[in-house]
């Protein structure tokens, strides 16, 4: 099968205060429809450039970014984006958030009623489609932030550290969730995240990226059966050794990207 | 989880009574202390007194001149604040589409917004008249710079991230300006519109002090020309009571309208502004 997502020798790079930096160059990358891919790398190694190529919210300096075989112009609205802020808007309550992107979509108010609040109840939200964003903990707002996102059925799902700010046990709680909502839908999802456990748990595929400027060191396939017992996966022999070899991968990049930070 | 979503909810509730209570006391407070000192440590006859004041407008009331004055004034200080208002909210959004007009614009719209409404008054005054129409546009002229630049700059101060988040999620440019752009740069034309009524007042008055026969502003001048102490403060006072009143409706308003914010935020807006 082709690939849903395909990046081809891309390159971006960005100027600050005069200087060109780099931020990925001659990134490849094939993403099959359906999988679950997650990408680790050490900070500022481009990963959140590599979602913004990816939605078209940032055009490549050099290389094509082909989504379903064809090179991607402009914004590409069949990718959903959940970023690592939650970005609700501060002004809508819950279930408004949620149905926003129905709304500028045209669908039916009463269908977008529904199709929200399914979602709602989904994630234990039920009860709180009145409150605005500020009533909510930063865990609910996540959570919101997520289902706006999977409302309108976006055939890719790009997400940004999205469980980054949260506490431990509220992101193992998220995480389990975010598994059974892809286990119904079986969107493709591309997570980005900086926690190698995370990484693991959650992908079929994990790539790790090099220090910048970034591009693809490895990708390592996750033999984990599913569904996966999130709760228990830290005893799990597979688990452990899938983690390990990755660590050795990005440990390398961690510190690489430590030297050039000391050398600045 | 609980307590995070009802604590913002039931402070400002349970401080309410006593706040009101302090307000009153303060307020009686400094009017015994104006009538203890009004003959005998200062004349009434340059300062007045609560009491003559009181007497002076039961029997303005009674005539029915107070009502007269101020509905003239009330009206060029609503009619301003309109003109002003919506004009200014329009050219905002406007100005804030078209970035090089706007640049072009900007020093002119400074130079504009420098000159004192005191000496443009009188020019008003030989183009509309001594009639309302002077007035209402004087009050404007006020109003639509607040508004202005509130409007253009609250929209120009929206977080990218929200308008980017709309596209992906497929909102047209029109939509975005409309569900995003508008509603994030709200809490500034609120709080503009909230600056702006007081000023429309000051506007109207400056009018009514230079030429007219009608109108809060005519009577105090006319009363502080005769040496009526007692006659132009109460004017005064009748003009600080509107603006509260109309503080108290506008402050109702913004909890309303901008009741999708933490209400300790909303609070520091109405109790300093």
């Amino acid at each position: 099968m082709d690939p849903i997502l395909s990046l081809r020798d891309v390159s971006r790079q960005f100027v600050t205060r005069g200087r060109l930096v780099p931020a990925t160059a001659a990134l490849s990358l094939d993403v099959e429809a359906g999988e679950f891919l997650t990408v680790v790398g050490p900070s500022g190694c481009g990963k959140s450039t590599l979602l913004n190529l990816v939605s078209g919210l940032l055009a490549p300096s050099g290389g094509t970014v082909l989504y379903k075989g064809a090179p991607v112009r402009g914004v590409n609205t069949e990718i959903g984006y959940v970023t690592q802020a939650d970005n609700l808007y501060p002004w809508r309550t819950l279930r408004e958030n949620v149905e926003f992107p129905l709304e500028v979509r045209g669908v039916a108010r009463a269908e977008r009623r529904q199709r929200a609040a399914a979602f709602i109840e989904r994630v234990g939200l039920g009860g709180f489609e009145d409150h605005y964003p500020y009533e909510l903990s930063g865990g609910m707002r996540q959570r919101a932030n997520i289902i706006r996102t999977l409302v309108y059925d976006p055939e890719v799902i790009l997400m940004d550290e999205p469980f980054g700010p949260l506490d431990a046990q509220t992101r193992l709680i998220l995480q389990d969730q975010l598994l059974d909502l892809w286990d119904a839908a079986r969107k493709t999802i591309i997570f980005i995240t900086h926690d190698l456990g995370e990484a693991v748990a959650l992908a079929d595929r994990v790539v790790v990226m090099t220090a910048r400027p970034g591009r693809v060191k490895r990708i390592c396939p996750v033999p984990l059966k599913r569904p996966r017992d999130l709760f228990h996966l830290h005893d799990d022999e597979q688990f452990r050794i899938t983690y390990d070899t990755l660590w050795d991968d990005l440990e390398a990049e961690v510190r690489k990207a430590a030297e050039t930070w000391r050398r600045k | 989880m609980a307590a995070k979503v009802s604590v913002p909810e039931l402070t400002p509730r349970r401080e309410w009574p006593r706040l009101l209570g302090w307000r009153v006391a303060f307020g009686v407070g400094v009017l015994l202390l104006w009538e203890l000192a009004a003959g005998r440590w200062v004349d009434p006859f340059w300062f007045s007194s609560p009491t003559r004041i009181i007497v002076h407008l039961v029997q303005w009331t009674r005539e029915g001149t107070l009502f007269g004055h101020l509905i003239v004034t009330l009206r060029e200080t609503f009619f301003g604040f309109i003109l002003g208002s919506v004009t200014g909210i329009l050219v905002g959004l406007v100005l804030s589409r078209l970035e090089f007009v706007a640049k072009v614009l900007d020093p002119f719209i400074v130079a504009a917004n420098g000159i004192p409404r005191v000496a443009l008054a009188p020019l008003f005054i030989i183009w509309f008249g001594i009639g309302e129409l002077s007035k209402i546009v004087l009050a404007s002229t006020l109003t639509f710079f607040i508004t202005f630049y509130a409007t253009f700059s609250g929209l120009r101060a929206v977080e990218p991230a929200y308008q980017e988040i709309a596209r992906v999620m497929g909102a047209s440019e029109r939509q975005i300006f409309f569900k995003v752009n508008l509603p994030a740069a709200s809490p500034w034309i609120v709080s503009a519109l909230k600056v702006a009524v007081p000023f429309s007042l000051i506007g109207a008055i400056i009018g009514e002090f230079m030429a007219a026969s009608r109108g809060l502003g005519f009577i105090i001048q006319l009363n502080t020309n005769q040496f009526d102490t007692t006659g132009a403060v109460s004017g005064i006072l009748v003009l600080m009571v509107c603006v509260m009143l109309f503080n108290g409706v506008l402050n109702r308003l913004e909890r309303y309208v901008l009741r999708w914010r933490p209400r300790e935020r909303a609070g520091e807006a109405r109790e300093f502004q």
